[in-house]
């Protein structure tokens, strides 16, 4: 049979326009597919690597007040505890000049970092750090700019810039970089954090959990939360990681799941293209497979050569698909890898990732073209060589031709434009699947973004503040206030008091654990609190023990409006609270609750005190807000008031939204490759119109048709198909939109609202007219261009 | 030889053909019955929508009847599969078209092979040698490793008998082969046919031309599906010319359904 495939392989040649369509239809699936599944296997080989490498902690306990080395002695002797390490988390103000401006930085100090045993903190480059001495992690160096090795930075200590030499650069396990973070990080001894006037004790807990299974490291929490308590402290925090986890290993499989499910639809949808194409290119050829027919050859021998010629497609689409799938993969996992400090080794093939593309790029088109080749070779001789002349085919026995044909008043062309577009049904569905297909995932992916915009605009519009500042101890209400009120572009100042809680339903036994809670105590007459209710009401002048809870941390501990709980802050007895609303909040992982700081005060004993400065600027506009946030606490720090953190608005907001936003990034990456699914078939289909009625466009030109007339008859029918599909896609995209927002929310633990992106409904309109015109131009211009005599001569 | 005792080669029987299409139900084929022997050169010929085309669809199995038989060498093939009468039509039935109909990206020579490739017939290595020896007979050597499309009408066509000689079929039909030709190719074309059936080959074919279905010994007349009665003529006078202008074969008038003609000289192709 090499005659038969040598005509397969010329045919392929010299229709190249045709072969480069079929061979990017099959490639992009196989691409996205190859880059997704290249990109997860590298990503879950490294992390896990990174974390095994590091010899991980796998619970993680925040106390207050800090612990000393007698009492971290006495937890390493704990029943299931293999091992533990003390930490001490800081903040400071830092710059790396003197006459820069001073920015917040974290600063972390352990017990020796050359004995170190669990998270291991490695040394890059330098040396680790002496006395009044800092390395920096290696993900902040370029952002952050520090000074070489070697040079000075400036710490803020009483005001006074004291310098610190940078001794190395070190990678942190767990460390991450911008946008996930705004500052950087320097590690330091403990005696060089007491000489900047911080406490050297431990004020978190890195515990190695002994045979570690979830029952033993929830049990093992429990326990020592109990005997801190039992000492005074409390346990403010407690995170578990299993052992061969990366602590964002949940975030990274829910975006590589969302990333596998877009490469799948890509997938899926080059295979439609595939199916409409090899329907197309079938068509064209009935002639000749009639003629093969009436010489010997057995519809077995012919459905063998074409299957063959789409095996042949494959191979050459792998050519593409392989190396970019390749490279793409890995620079895919460098990038998302590098965004949470996990290395990934140099470029590297992946026989998994090239057996899986080998595969799909081969099967999956043969698949696809298995029935339109069947179908296609099915034909009669009779049918496949009585074909000359225009013929009629069945045009005009359907209902729609007919209702096609009542439309009166377009211009002729148009109306031919109109009708051409239904006259295969089949082929122009396929088409609109692509494109409808683009549609509702691009719309869904704005969507996706509009709504968590639209939930952290809601959440920080509740909070009303600009301008955050967190006091390193209480201070008097009527000290602060005036102080911050006589900034310029202040408009409002509010303080409230933050304070960690236990909590727990009245009725619940003993043997249910308390749940950590943070409370914010807010003025009765507070402008800014404005929150989002989910249930209940809000907090009225006249309530005593009334709270406002997290609708979430309702959920769990199953409390309803109407109903009570305890808080228990440490001193003195449990109070009980009644719930009057549930509030949709964000902030502190769920565990959030407002009440009135009088009554606060007076359990906690700071009456007309506060522990943070929430402010309202006039203007305020980014700069305004990093303006104010300086001077407000120069003007504090010149009073002798300690600050501890400050925090503006649009840069919390623009830090949460960083995630997000990579997230959306690469989802549309995605979306623009199906888009382009969706384009190549919409050219490939008018192409093959075009080809397929050559004999009608030589009889239009011989009865007087100009380019133009016929140019308008093509890009007239591609863009109908086009904006058929926006109209299709609408609708499919609310319903769609909301389920993806739901799923995309759970994958990555944020609890936001479904907001659908109206305007995503008329960006898209833009962009299929626009990819319509564009994927309808050529195969229009190469209609145009057909003369009377090359399209009427027999071929 | 007289070939009136040779067994039918195509036996058609009360052949109906009914077609159905938008616009209602066609009968093109009313009933009609034909029989040709081995060695004839039949034209037939008829107004357009006659259903000529039809009944010659019918001998080649391109179409199936509604109802009625159609025999070819012994062999019904209106109730065959469709695989098993593609393999009997590539072995048994040589069919040359109005429009050539060449696959457009394979050679002279390798259109010529690929019927014997499809039926798998001759070693490979005899394909080659019988190929070229087909292309000799049709004039067309020198332009064996040509593609159609650089070829003149005259020259495809005479490919495309070629082909149809490929698995060496006793039975060759042509529906219109010379209907795009001009004047003289296809009477160099004819010609050709003509040489064939002198060969031994039976040869049916559809025409519109006048002058060349005079020179044809038996030509059948179908109108509104049917028949003709008396309409049937045998050429009187038929003889078959070499493109020199010589005589290389004739015959004399002979009533009755069909008779070989005498036994021609030595021909050369002719050149068309």
């Amino acid at each position: 049979m090499g005659l038969a495939f040598r005509k397969i392989w010329r045919d392929m040649r010299n229709n190249l326009g045709r072969t480069a369509l079929v061979v990017a239809s099959i490639a992009i699936g196989v691409l996205a597919l190859g880059l997704i599944v290249a990109g997860r296997t590298l990503m879950a080989r490294q992390m896990i690597v990174s974390v095994t490498a590091s010899h991980p902690t796998t619970l993680q306990l925040s106390v207050s007040p800090p612990i000393d080395d007698a009492t971290l002695r006495m937890i390493r002797r704990q029943p299931g505890v293999a091992g533990a390490r003390g930490v001490i988390y800081s903040g400071i103000r830092w710059k790396p000049t003197p006459d820069a401006e001073w920015a917040d930085a974290t600063l972390i100090a352990i017990e020796d970092f050359t004995t170190q045993t669990y998270d291991l903190i490695t040394l890059r480059e330098g040396a680790w750090p002496g006395t009044n001495q800092v390395v920096i992690e290696h993900s902040h160096v370029a952002p952050y700019g520090p000074p070489p090795i070697g040079g000075m930075l400036y710490v803020d200590v009483n005001d006074r810039a004291k310098p610190l030499a940078l001794a190395g650069v070190v990678r942190d396990p767990k460390a991450i970089g911008p946008p996930f973070t705004s500052q950087p990080t320097f590690y330091l001894t403990r005696d060089t954090l007491a000489n900047l006037g911080r406490s050297d004790r431990f004020n978190s807990l890195q515990i190695e959990v002994a045979d570690f299974s979830q029952e033993r490291a929830d049990a093992l929490q429990h326990s020592l939360t109990t005997r801190l308590e039992d000492l005074g402290v409390a346990v403010t925090d407690a995170e578990i990681t299993a052992p061969d986890r990366h602590f964002l290993q949940d975030v990274m499989d829910g975006v590589t799941m969302i990333l596998t499910v877009m490469a799948l639809l890509s997938l899926g949808m080059s295979t439609i293209l595939v199916i409409n194409t090899i329907n197309a290119i079938l068509a064209q050829q009935v002639p000749q497979i009639g003629i093969m027919k009436t010489i010997g050859g057995l519809r077995g021998q012919i459905t063998g050569l074409y299957l063959a010629g789409v095996v042949i497609y494959g191979l050459l689409s792998l050519l593409i698909a392989m190396p970019v799938g390749a490279y793409g993969g890995w620079a895919l996992a460098r990038w998302m890898m590098d965004l949470i400090n996990v290395t990934v080794s140099d470029f590297e093939v992946l026989p998994s990732m090239l057996g899986a593309q080998f595969v799909t790029g081969l099967i999956v088109p043969v698949l696809a073209a298995f029935w339109p080749v069947v179908q296609g070779v099915g034909i009669s001789v009779r049918e496949a060589v009585s074909q000359y002349g225009l013929g009629t085919g069945n045009y005009g026995s359907r209902w729609i031709d007919r209702l096609l044909a009542r439309v009166q008043g377009l211009p002729r062309t148009w109306s031919m434009a109109l009708r051409n577009t239904f006259r295969r049904m089949s082929r122009a569905a396929l088409t609109e699947v692509t494109l409808i297909g683009a549609g509702v995932i691009f719309m869904m992916v704005i969507s996706a973004q509009h709504s968590f915009e639209s939930t952290l605009a809601m959440i920080f519009r509740g909070f009303g503040y600009d301008v955050i500042i967190g006091f390193t101890s209480w201070q008097r209400i009527d000290r602060v206030t005036p102080i911050l009120e006589a900034q310029p572009n202040v408009d409002r100042v509010e303080l409230w008091q933050f304070a960690n809680a236990q909590t727990r339903r009245p009725e619940d036994p003993a043997t249910v654990a308390d749940r950590e809670l943070l409370v914010r105590g807010i003025p009765r007459d507070t402008e800014l609190f404005t929150p989002e209710l989910t249930a209940g009401r809000g907090l009225l002048p006249d309530d005593d023990r009334a709270i406002l809870l997290n609708q979430d941390l309702a959920g769990e501990m199953g409390v309803a409006v109407g109903q009570r709980i305890e808080l228990d802050f440490g001193d003195g007895p449990a109070q009980t609270w009644t719930v009057v609303g549930l509030i949709y909040d964000l902030a502190g992982r769920g565990r959030t609750a407002y009440l009135y700081r009088d009554i606060l005060a007076r359990d906690l004993g700071f009456v007309g005190r506060g522990s943070v400065a929430e402010i309202r600027l006039e203007a305020n506009s980014l700069g305004a807000q990093l303006e104010a946030e300086r001077e407000l606490r120069q003007a504090l720090e010149a009073q002798g008031i300690g600050v501890g953190f400050t925090e503006t608005q649009l840069v919390a907001r623009g830090e949460a939204g960083a995630q997000f936003g990579i997230l959306t990034t690469i989802l549309l990456i995605m979306t623009a490759l199906i888009g382009l699914v969706g384009a190549i078939g919409l050219s490939g289909t008018l192409s093959i119109n075009v080809l397929e009625r050559r004999r009608e466009i030589g009889v239009m030109r011989a009865v007087g048709a100009s380019s133009l007339d016929v140019g308008v008859v093509f890009m007239g029918e591609g863009l109908l198909l086009g904006v058929a599909s926006w109209v299709a896609s609408v609708p499919l995209a609310v319903v769609a939109g909301q389920w993806f927002v739901r799923n995309l929310n759970e994958t990555i633990g944020f609890n936001g609202a479904y907001y659908f992106a109206e305007h995503s409904v008329w960006i898209w309109l833009a962009i299929v007219v626009s990819l319509s015109l564009l994927a309808s131009w050529l195969p229009a211009r190469r209609a145009a261009g057909i003369s009377v005599r090359e399209s009427l001569a027999y071929e | 030889m007289n070939t009136m005792s040779l067994p039918d080669l195509v036996h058609v029987d009360t052949v109906r053909k009914n077609y159905t299409g938008p616009a209602g139900d066609v009968t093109v084929l009313k009933g009609v019955s034909l029989t040709v022997k081995p060695g004839e050169f039949v034209g037939v010929r008829g107004p357009s929508g006659s259903g000529k085309s039809t009944l010659i669809n019918m001998i080649t199995g391109i179409d199936r009847p509604t109802s009625g038989a159609v025999t070819i060498a012994g062999t019904r093939i209106d109730t065959m599969s469709e695989n098993t009468l593609a393999r009997f039509r590539g072995l048994k039935i040589g069919v040359i078209f109005q429009f050539f109909q060449l696959l457009p990206t394979l050679t002279v020579l390798e259109n010529t092979l690929l019927p014997m490739e499809f039926c798998r017939v001759w070693k490979p290595r005899e394909r080659a040698e019988r190929a070229f020896a087909l292309l000799e007979q049709v004039g067309l050597t020198d332009q064996a490793q040509k593609l159609p499309n650089t070829l003149s009408g005259g020259q495809q066509q005479r490919a495309a008998i070629a082909r149809a000689l490929a698995n060496d079929p006793p039975l060759l039909v042509g529906d219109e082969p010379t209907g795009n030709l001009d004047s003289r190719t296809a009477d160099r074309v004819f010609q050709l046919f003509a040489d064939l059936v002198a060969q031994g080959k039976t040869f049916i074919m559809v025409t519109h031309d006048n002058e060349l279905a005079a020179r044809i010994p038996r030509v059948i007349q179908v109108q509104d599906g049917v028949l003709l009665e008396g309409h049937e003529h045998h050429a009187s006078e038929y003889r078959a010319y070499s493109a020199n202008g010589h005589v290389v074969g004739e015959s004399h008038g002979l009533s009755g359904a069909g008779h070989a003609m005498s036994a021609p000289a030595a021909s050369t192709p002719s050149a068309a």
